[in-house]
């Protein structure tokens, strides 16, 4: 019998932006209970750094909405305004830089506005040929 | 309460059908149906499998057309612009490299015209054997077997209906997101408030936790949530208020 070939595992951020594609509209306790798995290192916080990137770069709004749990501030609603694409934006870890492989371009702060954004060339001197799907 | 996927007894049959459909039906059948009941957990769990596999995911809209389908497929795949030809060309290329499950949620929108939309993504299937998900409401999964449609009911090789959860789902459930500990006969309470349906679980499994932090406990049993209401939906809850205020007044 043929060993059937293993499917490598997508990253939790890689998923993340899957199921934010398909839903538009989501708390950050629904992306846990749709992609995660129990057996990852704090997602909570890994996914909470990549959707407060996705803010910054006009992706992604926050707001809060009611939770109905006693004592709490309420949760994080996170709506996808700008689809880019299906490759998830990748954040890079120094400096929070956003890079999106759909357009292979450097997003930018959206306070900052498009003045700020590096050119073409300045994208691939940044990302410098590391791969871009390490989410 | 903890937050990650529960795999239930509905994924579970899921993953079975979906495997044995991969590995044994020809690649002109590999046509998975999925129905339920709302709140039975079927787009959590295409959430959960698409979102693992990278699955192409097409949402049915009345009045979807071939044209539609096919602008949709190159702009997943990476391969946009161009005729007709050079389109479907570069969706067939992906297609071959990247053999994507396609799940097609809200299926019976593509059942006019004698289905051709699904015709359409079952040929692109075919060629290089990827499994197609049609999702559907229970209420319309007779549909997809009408005499009409025998092209695509013949090639159906699966039907999967979500159920809503059982007593095992249940304590599962609780066991695996609960932050305390409830004996099976509170979960059999929270089962028979809920009617199964695990949008409501996830609300008694919350009650349950504020009641254990207003006891001081770390375990419920029966007789700590005796009377209590664990979960209520909203909705019909709305209507029993809006009842109630009219025979006041």
């Amino acid at each position: 019998m043929v060993a059937r070939k293993k499917r490598p595992t997508r990253g939790l951020r890689a998923r993340a932006w899957w199921v934010l594609r398909k839903n538009k509209t989501m708390t950050l306790t629904d992306i846990q209970n749709s992609i995660c798995t129990g057996s990852e290192k704090s997602a909570d916080s890994n996914l909470r750094r990549w959707l407060k990137a996705l803010v910054n770069v006009g992706l992604v709004t926050c707001t809060i909405v009611d939770d109905g749990i006693l004592n709490s501030n309420g949760s994080n609603c996170y709506k996808l305004v700008k689809d880019v694409g299906p490759k998830p934006p990748v954040v890079r870890d120094k400096g929070g830089v956003v890079f999106d492989p759909n357009s292979n371009q450097i997003l930018p702060p959206i306070s900052m506005g498009s003045l700020n954004a590096p050119s073409n060339s300045d994208t691939s001197a940044i990302h410098g040929g590391r791969g871009l799907e390490g989410v | 309460m903890k937050s990650h996927f529960v795999k239930t007894s509905n994924y579970q049959r899921f993953l079975e059908f979906l495997a044995a459909v991969e590995g044994q039906a020809p690649k002109e059948g590999r046509i998975i149906n999925v129905n339920g009941e709302p709140g039975s957990g079927k787009s959590r769990t295409m959430d959960h499998v698409g979102a693992d596999r990278n699955a192409i995911y097409i949402n049915g809209m009345p009045g979807m057309t071939v044209g539609y389908l096919r602008d949709l497929l190159a702009y997943e795949l990476g391969c946009p612009g161009g005729t007709r030809l050079q389109q479907q060309q570069a969706i067939n290329r992906a297609f071959s490299e990247r053999v994507p499950m396609v799940i097609f949620d809200e299926a019976q929108h593509g059942l006019h015209k004698k289905a051709e939309c699904i015709e359409f993504l079952r040929c692109t299937c075919e060629q290089v054997g990827s499994v197609l998900v049609l999702v559907c409401h229970t209420s319309e999964k007779h549909r997809f077997g009408e005499h009409k449609l025998a092209h695509i009911s013949t090639r159906i090789s699966a039907v999967v209906e979500f159920k809503q959860a059982n007593l095992a789902d249940t304590v599962l459930y609780f066991n695996e997101l609960c932050d305390i500990t409830v004996d099976s006969a509170v979960a059999q309470l929270a089962l028979t408030q809920s009617k199964g349906r695990y949008r409501l679980l996830a609300n008694a499994c919350r009650t349950l936790e504020d009641i254990a932090q207003s006891l001081g406990k770390s375990a419920l049993t029966i007789d700590d949530v005796k009377g209590v209401l664990l979960c209520e939906d909203a909705m019909k809850a709305l209507r029993n208020k809006s009842l109630s205020q009219k025979a006041g007044n």
